[in-house]
């Protein structure tokens, strides 16, 4: 048994262990996605906040669809359910969070005049 | 049709019924120290409250939202036993050092920054003052948001089916983000906005509630 795939008795194959670091790149792409914003909140140049609200809202989107993907695959793995329903459910209502956060975003970077209003 | 009455109404009774689930959980198949995060929804959900019943009475409107921020920060150390439950002198020293904290912060809003709400279209906007607003956001992110995922962690803790430590570290945290934007945002689109986010964030915890309720083994 090993840490990483605790379900499996042989030990991790090169293959197996280049999965892991993909995690990491959701945690840059986090990062890259906040550095965006405050970058769009402290600066005067209209032309680029539109350019970046409407990256960031495209992130937001493709990140939604991800999100929902992501659970629902992790429910079809659960046998019991309760827990897959729960999955799916935090699945629909979490992307349907993260659209509206990303529309947001992007519902700004088409319409200036609709300021976040902080 | 007074929708801030509506809209936070609705909300604050949402709030109730998630503080009031999650109490039970507490109760019987959680760590007894959580009652205090079921407490601090307690408080959020009559902040709530006492806004529906101050948008139907604008006189009201400035005292309410006085009275909403000490329930906040009230919750807030709930909190701070949930955060530092490990270590019984942080946490004393935590909870003397918000309650300064707090007084000072009221002190502050009543003679530099009293509120300046408004109704506008029949929505309730808090207006708040920049730095009103910086640090009632930094009291979610660095308060709310490191005891929900502490909550989370508990409430997964003896769940041992993949993916719901994720699914509940992820409705804890969203959630305490829109509760952050619900405060900061000024203009009525974006209030409606993450009201709405909001609301959909308690729903799935109302139901993450549930779903412990049933996996958890009993306590005693």
């Amino acid at each position: 048994m090993n840490e990483i795939f605790p379900n499996q008795t042989e030990p991790v194959t090169p293959a197996q262990v280049q999965v892991k670091p993909s995690y990491k790149v959701h945690n840059w792409i986090a990062l890259v996605y906040v550095i965006l914003l405050a970058i769009t909140f402290f600066n005067e140049n209209e032309g680029l906040a539109n350019i970046l609200f409407f990256v960031m809202g495209g992130f937001g989107l493709v990140a939604g669809i991800g999100f929902i993907v992501r659970m629902f695959k992790m429910g079809h793995g659960v046998q019991n359910s309760l827990a897959r329903v729960f999955l799916y459910f935090v699945g629909i209502g979490g992307g349907i969070v993260i659209f509206i956060i990303a529309g947001i975003v992007a519902l700004i970077g088409v319409f200036r005049h609709i300021s976040f209003g902080f | 049709m007074n929708l801030a009455f509506i809209g936070f109404f609705i909300t604050g009774a949402v709030f109730a019924i998630y503080a009031y689930t999650f109490y039970s959980l507490a109760e019987k198949k959680l760590p007894v120290f959580l009652k205090n995060y079921a407490f601090a929804y307690f408080a959020l959900a009559l902040a709530f409250l006492i806004w529906a019943f101050a948008a139907l009475n604008n006189n009201f409107l400035v005292n309410s939202v006085i009275i909403g921020n000490v329930l906040l920060l009230l919750g807030s150390i709930f909190l701070l036993n949930v955060l530092f439950n490990n270590n019984k002198n942080i946490r004393i020293l935590s909870i003397v050092v918000g309650i300064i904290l707090s007084l000072v912060f009221i002190w502050m809003r009543l003679n530099y920054y009293l509120p300046t709400p408004f109704m506008s279209n029949g929505i309730l906007v808090f207006n708040t003052q920049k730095i009103i607003s910086i640090i009632l956001s930094s009291i979610f992110v660095f308060i709310w948001l490191p005891a929900n995922l502490v909550a989370a962690k508990k409430v997964t803790a003896n769940i041992s089916i993949q993916g719901m430590s994720f699914a509940y570290s992820f409705i804890y945290g969203v959630s305490t983000i829109a509760a952050i934007f619900f405060i900061a945002f000024k203009t009525v689109p974006m209030v409606i906005t993450a009201f709405v986010t909001l609301g959909i964030c308690f729903v799935m915890l109302i139901y993450s509630n549930y779903v412990a309720s049933k996996l958890l083994p009993n306590q005693k």
